[in-house]
């Protein structure tokens, strides 16, 4: 009907899916691994009423044309993959890792699922799983060694004492780093899969060629920021605020016109 | 009393799509590196013909792109850069030829080619930018791209090229419907030297609220005013045809 109020109806939509992701970051502040997302916003293709350039009479040209936007929309969230503060908390299966790479964890349905974090356990078979039990991919199985010893080096490699005291090798970690991780796939549970976006999983052995160290008996924090994240919020708020003010000129508008 | 009756209309009409322009840029206050549209009425004078020249229609028109510098927003992304000064980054158009922008919220695609939000290529001056995935990427103050070992040796710098930016005449610009920044002529600009690149952070949009939320108050007033033309055009219209009734 009027221009401006779809156009301010678009700023609305896109201020409130700012608010969602904002929320969602400070709703996973002390998610372990969690890496903060930022809605990022781009303008609506313009529409040229009339163009610069175009004849205004036989012998002259307008020398400025009428060109009119469409708003505003969230062309897609764009996950900041900085590193979380690492918390030492003493636990025997806290792992963190120091740089980039995830650890692989196996889904129950056969695909590899990547993560940053390690809140590891081990289950009644001795292998090493998620919070969620599933299993850490290449499979780590702890058996016939005494788990308070168990020792992972920064480069993955792990030993532990056996009962009669005697020095055992663990399996190593494996983690896999990806060349544009803001492409992967959340889907919850601090879980990432690949996608064409991300490339290829990289995988390899923890502090060489690129990939991360490993932190043991250490967690990684979130990386959200909670003064950023308020900024962010009251930013929002006034942008969404400002819209409705333009929805509500137009409805003024509108209005007037009904009483013609 | 019905050409005077077009020439409110008109300017109510144009108004309307004046507060379209407005609202545009409002909706666009989060966009990164957007730039507002400066918008002005025009006078459309009729002349010509048996008519006298009293009457001067006003028309909406886009008269400017207002580049005035945006806020820095630091996020600390590795491919999140913005200008500090002057300057436009490159991205290649789906034609081959180049188009300018501001926004620069960039990322990799799976081979490690630099791309922008919506996956056109970045230029550089030597082709495309393809980043090796195992590095730590550092982009300095003139565009240089380079890669640094995640872990030891440090030392191992490898320049991997270096982005275009380029500063055209401000006037020469003009806004595609995509919301790109493109010369009239499209030829490719030479690489300007010594322009503030930063990496780790975000040039916000550098739409006034101020100066949107006073237009939108203008724009109804002014909407008003030309609605209380129409009404008394009308009152005077009325009384014509009753004098008219009564000879």
């Amino acid at each position: 009907m009027l221009r401006s109020l779809s156009v301010a109806k678009t700023g609305l939509e896109a201020q409130q899916t700012m608010l969602d992701v904002v929320s969602n970051n400070l709703a996973n502040l002390n998610t372990s691994g969690y890496k903060r997302a930022r809605a990022v916003f781009q303008d609506l293709p313009y529409d040229t009423v009339r163009a610069p350039g175009a004849a205004s009479s036989q012998t002259t040209f307008l020398p400025t044309g009428l060109q009119l936007g469409n708003g505003s929309q969230v062309s897609g969230t764009s996950r900041n993959f900085t590193q979380g503060t690492s918390v030492v908390t003493g636990n025997t299966f806290d792992f963190a890792i120091s740089g980039p790479g995830f650890f692989q964890v196996l889904l129950p349905n056969g695909t590899v699922a990547y993560t940053r974090d390690g809140t590891f356990k081990l289950n009644n078979e001795g292998t090493v799983v998620n919070s969620d039990g599933f299993p850490i991919q290449p499979a780590i199985t702890i058996q016939g060694v005494t788990p308070e010893t168990i020792v992972y080096a920064r480069d993955g490699t792990g030993t532990a004492l056996d009962g009669q005291g005697a020095t055992q090798q663990l399996a190593p970690f494996q983690i896999a780093s990806f060349i544009n991780p803001a492409g992967l796939r959340a889907i919850g549970g601090n879980l990432f899969l690949e996608t064409t976006a991300s490339g290829q999983p990289i995988v390899g052995q923890p502090s060489i060629n690129g990939l991360g160290e490993i932190a043991h008996k250490t967690l990684e924090n979130s990386n959200v920021n909670v003064a950023e994240e308020l900024v962010n919020l009251i930013t929002a708020q006034r942008a969404f605020e400002i819209a409705s003010r333009s929805i509500s000129s137009s409805d003024e508008v509108l209005q007037r016109l009904g009483q013609l | 009393m019905d050409r005077a009756l077009w020439v409110a209309m008109t300017a109510a009409r144009n108004t309307t799509l004046q507060e379209a322009a407005n609202a545009n840029n409002l909706a666009n206050t989060g966009t990164t590196g957007f730039k507002s549209a400066l918008h002005a009425f025009r006078t459309v004078p009729t002349e010509g013909g048996a008519s006298l020249p009293t009457r001067i229609y006003s028309v909406d028109s886009t008269a400017a792109i207002d580049f005035r510098q945006g806020p820095l927003q630091t996020t600390g992304g590795t491919f999140d850069l913005a200008l500090g000064g002057p300057g436009f980054f490159v991205v290649q158009d789906p034609d081959g030829r180049e188009a300018y922008t501001r926004a620069g919220d960039f990322s990799l695609r799976a081979d490690g080619t630099l791309v922008d939000r919506q996956g056109r290529i970045v230029v550089g001056e030597a082709g495309p930018i393809v980043v090796p995935g195992d590095r730590k990427i550092e982009i300095g103050q003139d565009g240089t791209v380079s890669a640094l070992p995640q872990t030891a040796p440090f030392n191992e710098l490898a320049v991997v090229g270096r982005i275009k930016l380029v500063a055209p005449e401000l006037n020469t610009l003009s806004r595609g419907a995509d919301g790109l920044f493109r010369t009239f002529d499209r030829q490719p600009l030479p690489a300007a030297a010594s322009l503030d690149l930063r990496q780790g952070a975000l040039e916000s949009s550098n739409v006034s609220p101020v100066d949107g939320l006073m237009a939108t108050i203008r724009n109804a007033r002014a909407f008003d005013l030309n609605m209380q033309m129409i009404q008394r055009l009308n009152t005077s219209a009325e009384a014509t045809a009753r004098l008219l009734n009564i000879a």
